[in-house]
């Protein structure tokens, strides 16, 4: 039973994981930029919604829903401001840039909100201490299986919208080769402002999701990064549904490993994302990264 | 009034003068073919018209409007569409896929997924099948087509019948056959000197940067496009 609980506490662990890898793996996937600073966006969004929370007093999702324009607009003139400039320097530069932004972001929010570890726990009510009690030894928590289901929602949306609707086919298209798609019309900044949108969005919810399941603080971002990134990785690049199944796969590494002895919890996943890579199936991914 | 006018027109590929000071205009409904050995700065030249390379100096006029520094995904809006070397397909993207990503920001005009069907139907048996998985031909009548879905009033195709086998050429030909006989207006560059000057209206010769003959293509013979294509009259003026 112990170990079904740890599965399914994974399972739901996880969608937070591919909620973060979401956007990290859509800047891949369209503009080849590893955004560095994915972790502190997700975790500026999270204060923004803790600000408009403890102010406004209202529940953190009516926050987030609030926050969610605001961060949108920021990351479209993220795109325009930053990253435009930035690709036209080559692929080295997206990386120093981001990094740049990294710690920029981190000492804003600790210029701006001190080092005070926080949460949006306390103000969302039951959400993030109820459960379903199945069994005395298996409950399943309402903050899980909406983390869970908000990430698939959201990969899922945006793998259907990729594959189906106008703007979709222009982002794959742009993606695939952006000098051809601008010779059939398609502006290649304007479709990767609508993805830098879209992944600062995504990286939002999950920052708030984060507050909510636990705590946070300015020095958050590069620990959300790293498992974004295993996610990422594990899931396969440029895939978003892969990204969903790292996501999880990383999640029920760390709980499995937290049921064998609690310190091995985050060295399981680790561990996790290194056999992957050398798996034959990582060292292709490497290969073809480097032809 | 000519439809498309470039004086003086220069581009680079670093050091190297790709083109230089090139001057000639491509009136409305003609059809003008580009002939001229490789590394002729053909390729380039089209390139820089299209918006894909950058002009280093001189002007494109298209319709009265100094297109010059205008990005490429304007141009396209303006009417202009290239269809580039190697076809460049969305590879990944099924065949209609390509043609509704070049539709999207079309101009108004008679193109659509359905006309442009109707007038290449070899395409219909192959619109869910991905552009990776066509043959050469197949994919450049989809360039053509994808093309054509921006509405263009001007339709560039770059090495029309490069890599294709000649029945190939020949469906690839008979599709842009029917569009000069509607009366769109195109510029070809063809290696193959006899479909150029049958197909053409216009034949321009094209040596190391350079335009060394422009001239109705009835008035021509082969041997003067193989002396301007080598360069063996260095008394032309240049």
């Amino acid at each position: 039973m112990n170990w079904i609980n740890a599965v399914v506490q994974g399972l739901l662990l996880g969608g937070l994981y591919a909620l973060f890898a979401c956007g990290l793996s859509l800047l891949f996937g369209v503009m080849r930029i590893i955004n560095l600073a994915h972790g502190d966006i997700a975790v500026l969004g999270a204060f923004l919604v803790w600000s408009i929370t403890t102010r406004a007093n209202v529940s953190p999702l009516l926050g987030l829903a609030l926050a969610l324009p605001v961060m949108l607009a920021l990351g479209y003139a993220l795109q325009y401001t930053v990253l435009a400039r930035s690709l036209r320097g080559g692929t080295l530069t997206p990386l120093l840039v981001t990094f740049g932004l990294s710690i920029v972001i981190q000492n804003g929010l600790l210029q701006a909100y001190s080092p005070d570890v926080r949460s949006l726990g306390g103000s969302a009510g039951t959400l993030s201490t109820g459960s379903w009690h199945l069994t005395a030894q298996l409950s399943i928590p309402y903050l899980g299986v909406l983390t869970l289901a908000t990430a698939v929602l959201m990969l899922g949306g945006l793998q259907l919208c990729l594959r189906h609707t106008g703007w979709g086919r222009e982002m794959r298209a742009t993606a695939l080769d952006s000098d051809t798609a601008a010779l059939v019309g398609v502006p290649a900044s304007a479709v990767y402002a609508r993805a830098t949108a879209i992944a600062v969005g995504v990286a939002t919810v999950a920052g708030t999701f984060l507050a909510v399941h636990s705590t946070f603080d300015p020095s958050s971002g590069p620990t959300q990064l790293i498992f974004a990134f295993e996610a990422v990785v594990i899931g396969g690049l440029g895939s978003l549904w892969g990204t969903l199944t790292g996501g999880i796969v990383l999640g029920v590494a760390q709980t499995i490993g937290a049921t064998i002895d609690p310190q091995y919890s985050i060295l399981a996943g680790h561990l996790d994302f290194l056999g992957i890579l050398a798996s034959p199936r990582g060292r292709s991914l490497i290969t073809r990264s480097t032809t | 009034m000519s439809l498309l006018e470039v004086e003086g027109l220069s581009a680079r590929h670093g050091l190297l003068n790709a083109v230089r000071e090139m001057s000639f205009s491509v009136a409305d409904q003609q059809v003008v073919a580009i002939v001229g050995a490789n590394g002729a700065g053909k390729t380039t030249l089209l390139r820089t018209i299209a918006g894909a390379h950058p002009a280093a100096g001189g002007t494109i006029t298209f319709d009265g409007l100094d297109i010059t520094r205008m990005p490429a995904h304007r141009r396209v809006r303006e009417g202009i569409a290239l269809v580039p070397e190697g076809r460049r397909l969305f590879s990944e993207l099924t065949v209609e896929e390509n043609l509704r990503v070049a539709g999207r920001r079309a101009r108004p005009g008679p193109w659509n997924v359905g006309s442009v069907l109707d007038a290449f139907p070899m395409l219909t048996p192959l619109r869910d099948r991905r552009a990776a998985n066509l043959s050469g031909g197949q994919q450049q009548v989809t360039a053509i087509a994808r093309a054509l879905m921006t509405n263009p009033r001007l339709l560039i195709v770059d090495e029309v019948s490069l890599g294709l086998s000649p029945t190939a050429v020949d469906t690839v030909y008979a599709g842009l056959g029917r569009l000069r006989d509607a009366g769109a207006t195109l510029i070809l560059v063809e290696q193959d000197l006899r479909r150029a000057l049958s197909f053409a209206g216009h034949v321009l010769c094209v040596l190391e940067g350079r335009v060394v003959l422009a001239v109705p293509a009835g008035d021509l013979t082969r041997e003067q496009v193989t002396e301007a294509y080598f360069g063996l009259q260095s008394s032309e003026p240049r």
